[in-house]
C-alpha cells in the first residue's frame, strides 16, 4: 500500500520544476510539490515553466524554507488511503509548530509575502496565524513597537482617532 | 505569461506596513472583530483602510474576548455599531456575549438584510421580540443561537411563523421554566397527530405526572419549522409527546438535543424514531461536550481566570455529573438525581475529548442505561 503510494507521486509529479530564486539559488523540486503553490500552478497549466521558474522578490534563505514545507507537505497531499498517514500528519504537525514557533521578524514577513505572492494557502494561513497570535491583546502603541511601525497619523487624525475609538484608549 | 514579469515591489524586510492587504485581510481576519478595532485597526493609515474593508465584517464574532468583560454593555453595543457600518449591509453572521440591547438590534435590522446566523450567549437583555423582529428581516437566517433564555412558547410560536426557513435552532436555558398553559395548541398538535398512538401510555411512562401543557414549545416547533436540521433545547419541559411531535414535523433533523429535558422517558417507540437521527443527546453532561453542532459557548467563557473562578468550576462540575452525595436543591430529591446520574457515575465527567457528531456511542450509552 506505502509502495503503490509513493509510485503514485512519482507517477503523478514526475516532471521536475526548477525554483530560482531572487540571489539566483535553484532548487529543483516535483510538479507535485510545486503545485501547492497556486501561483506555480498556474503556470504549469499555462505551460511556462521550461527554463525555471524566477521568483525575483524571494531570498534563498527564504525559498528554502518554502521549499521544505511543501516538500513536507506534498505527501499529505497526496497519500490519500495510506496507512501511515496518521503517523504522518502528526510529523506535519510537529513540524509545522517548530517552523512558525521559530519564526521572529524579519523572517516571519519575507515569509508571508513570500507565501503570498506565491499563493501558498496553508503556509500563508500559518504565517498568518503567527502574526494574529502575536497581535493578540495588544494596544496600537504596542503592536507599532512589535512590529516597528511609525505612527503616520497627524496629531488632528490621531486626536479623532482617538475620540471615535475611545474604548481602545481608556483603560 | 513571462516569467521574468513577475515582480513585486520588494520592501523593506522590517517594513509590516508594506504587508500586502491580502495577507493583512488573512492576519484580520483571524484576531477577529474585538482585536481589530481595540487595536490593530488603530495602527497606522494603511492598517486602518485594511479594517475597514466591508468583506472582513461579514462575520461578526464579539464573544469569547476578555474585553467582553472589562468593558460596559453600551461600550460593547458602540463597538459593534461601528462594525456593523463597517459591514455595509453585507453582515451575514452576528455572534455576541454578555451584551446586546434591543436598539442594537434595531440598528442592525435597519441596515443589514443578509444575515444567516444570529447567536446570542447571555445576552440577558434582550427581549425575545426584538430577537423575533430581527429574524423576522432576515429571510436568509438558518442558524439562531440564543443562550440563558428562558423559553417561552410565545417566542418559538413568533420565531416559526416569521422564520419557517431556519435550519438551525438552539435555545437553551439553564434551569426549568414552566410554560402557560396553551391548551388550544397543544390538542390541535396532538390531533394532527394521532397515527402516533400511545400518548396516553407515554405520559404515564414518566417519573411523575406532568402536565400536559409542558409541551407548548415542543408543539409550536413542530407547528411551524419543519426546515430544522439541529435542534437544541435543554432543560425542556417538554414529554415523549413533544419529542414525537418534533420529530414528525421535522423530516429533515439530523440532530436533536434535549440535554436535561428529564420529563422525556425514553421507550422502544421513542428509541425507533430517533434511530434515524445522526444524533440524539439526553444526557445532562453533554452540554458541556465537545459535539461541534451542539457546543455551548458558556457565559463566562473568554474571561481571565480568577482565583473565585475554582468555586464556579467546582459547582459547574457538580452540576454536570451530579454525584449522589451531592447537596440537594429544595424540592429535588433523590430519585431525581438518580434518575440522570450517568451509569459509571464515579464523580468524574465522561471523556468526551474525542466524540464527535457522528459517534453514536454517547446516546448507546445512555440507551443502554435507561433500557436496564
Amino acid at each position: 500500500m506505502a509502495a503503490a503510494a509513493a509510485e503514485a507521486t512519482i507517477d503523478g509529479g514526475g516532471k521536475m520544476i526548477i525554483l530560482i530564486s531572487a540571489d539566483g539559488k535553484r532548487f529543483e523540486v516535483t510538479e507535485a510539490v510545486a503545485s501547492q503553490s497556486q501561483l506555480i500552478s498556474n503556470m504549469i497549466e499555462d505551460d511556462c515553466t521550461e527554463n525555471g521558474v524566477r521568483l525575483p522578490n524571494v531570498d534563498g534563505d527564504i525559498l528554502t524554507m518554502v521549499v521544505d514545507y511543501c516538500n513536507m507537505h506534498a505527501g499529505d497531499a497526496a497519500a490519500d488511503g495510506d496507512t501511515t498517514k496518521a503517523s504522518s500528519t502528526e510529523e506535519l504537525k510537529k513540524f509545522d509548530a517548530e517552523l512558525v514557533q521559530a519564526l521572529e521578524n524579519p523572517v516571519l514577513f519575507k515569509l508571508i509575502l513570500a507565501a503570498n505572492f506565491l499563493n501558498i494557502k496553508s503556509l500563508l494561513d500559518m504565517t498568518c496565524q503567527r502574526v494574529a497570535d502575536m497581535m493578540s491583546g495588544k494596544t496600537p502603541e504596542q503592536m507599532r513597537e512589535t512590529f516597528s511601525i511609525e505612527n503616520d497619523f497627524t496629531p488632528e487624525e490621531e486626536a479623532a482617532i482617538r475620540q471615535e475609538n475611545a474604548w481602545a484608549f481608556d483603560d | 505569461m513571462e516569467v521574468d514579469s513577475i515582480r513585486l515591489p520588494a520592501p523593506d524586510e522590517r517594513d509590516w506596513l508594506e504587508l500586502p492587504v491580502d495577507a493583512l485581510s488573512v492576519i484580520f481576519a483571524k484576531i477577529g472583530a474585538i482585536e481589530i478595532l481595540m487595536g490593530a485597526g488603530l495602527v497606522c493609515h494603511s492598517w486602518l483602510e485594511a479594517a475597514k474593508v466591508p468583506d472582513l465584517w461579514r462575520s461578526l464574532d464579539m464573544t469569547r474576548h476578555k474585553v467582553i468583560f472589562k468593558k460596559t454593555i453600551g461600550v460593547m453595543c458602540k463597538m459593534a455599531r461601528v462594525a456593523v457600518d463597517r459591514s455595509a449591509g453585507k453582515l451575514e453572521s452576528f455572534w455576541a456575549q454578555n451584551f446586546v440591547t434591543s436598539d442594537l438590534l434595531k440598528y442592525i435590522g435597519e441596515r443589514t438584510t443578509s444575515l444567516k446566523s444570529i447567536r446570542l450567549i447571555a445576552c440577558t437583555r434582550v427581549p425575545w421580540k426584538e430577537l423575533v423582529n430581527l429574524a423576522a428581516k432576515s429571510p436568509l437566517l438558518e442558524d439562531l443561537e440564543h443562550y440563558y433564555r428562558s423559553p417561552e412558547e410565545e417566542f418559538f410560536k413568533h420565531l416559526g411563523r416569521k422564520c419557517p426557513q431556519l435550519r438551525c435552532l438552539r435555545v437553551n436555558n439553564d434551569g426549568f421554566v414552566y410554560d402557560d398553559a396553551k391548551y388550544d395548541l397543544m390538542d390541535q398538535v396532538i390531533g394532527d397527530h394521532d397515527e402516533d398512538d400511545d400518548e396516553e401510555d407515554e405520559l404515564e411512562y414518566g417519573p411523575w405526572d406532568w402536565p400536559s401543557n409542558n409541551n407548548g414549545v415542543a408543539f409550536a416547533i413542530a407547528e411551524s419549522m419543519h426546515e430544522l436540521r439541529i435542534l437544541q433545547i435543554t432543560n425542556n419541559t417538554l414529554t415523549n409527546a413533544g419529542v414525537l411531535a418534533i420529530l414528525d414535523s421535522c423530516p429533515h433533523l439530523e440532530i436533536l438535543d434535549i440535554a436535561g429535558c428529564n420529563n422525556v422517558s425514553p421507550n422502544d417507540q421513542l428509541r425507533a424514531r430517533w434511530a434515524s437521527l445522526r444524533h440524539f443527546n439526553l444526557s445532562e453532561g453533554c452540554r458541556w461536550s465537545n459535539f461541534k453542532e451542539l457546543r455551548v459557548i458558556d457565559e463566562d467563557e473568554g474571561q481571565e481566570f480568577r482565583p473565585e473562578d475554582e468555586l464556579s468550576d467546582g459547582l459547574s462540575k457538580e452540576f454536570c455529573c451530579p454525584s449522589k452525595d451531592a447537596e440537594m436543591e429544595d424540592g429535588w430529591d433523590d430519585v431525581y438525581w438518580d434518575d440522570i446520574s450517568l451509569p459509571s457515575d464515579d464523580g468524574r465527567d465522561p471523556d468526551l475529548s474525542n466524540v464527535d457528531c457522528d459517534d453514536v456511542t454517547q446516546y448507546t450509552y445512555l440507551h443502554d442505561y435507561y433500557s436496564l
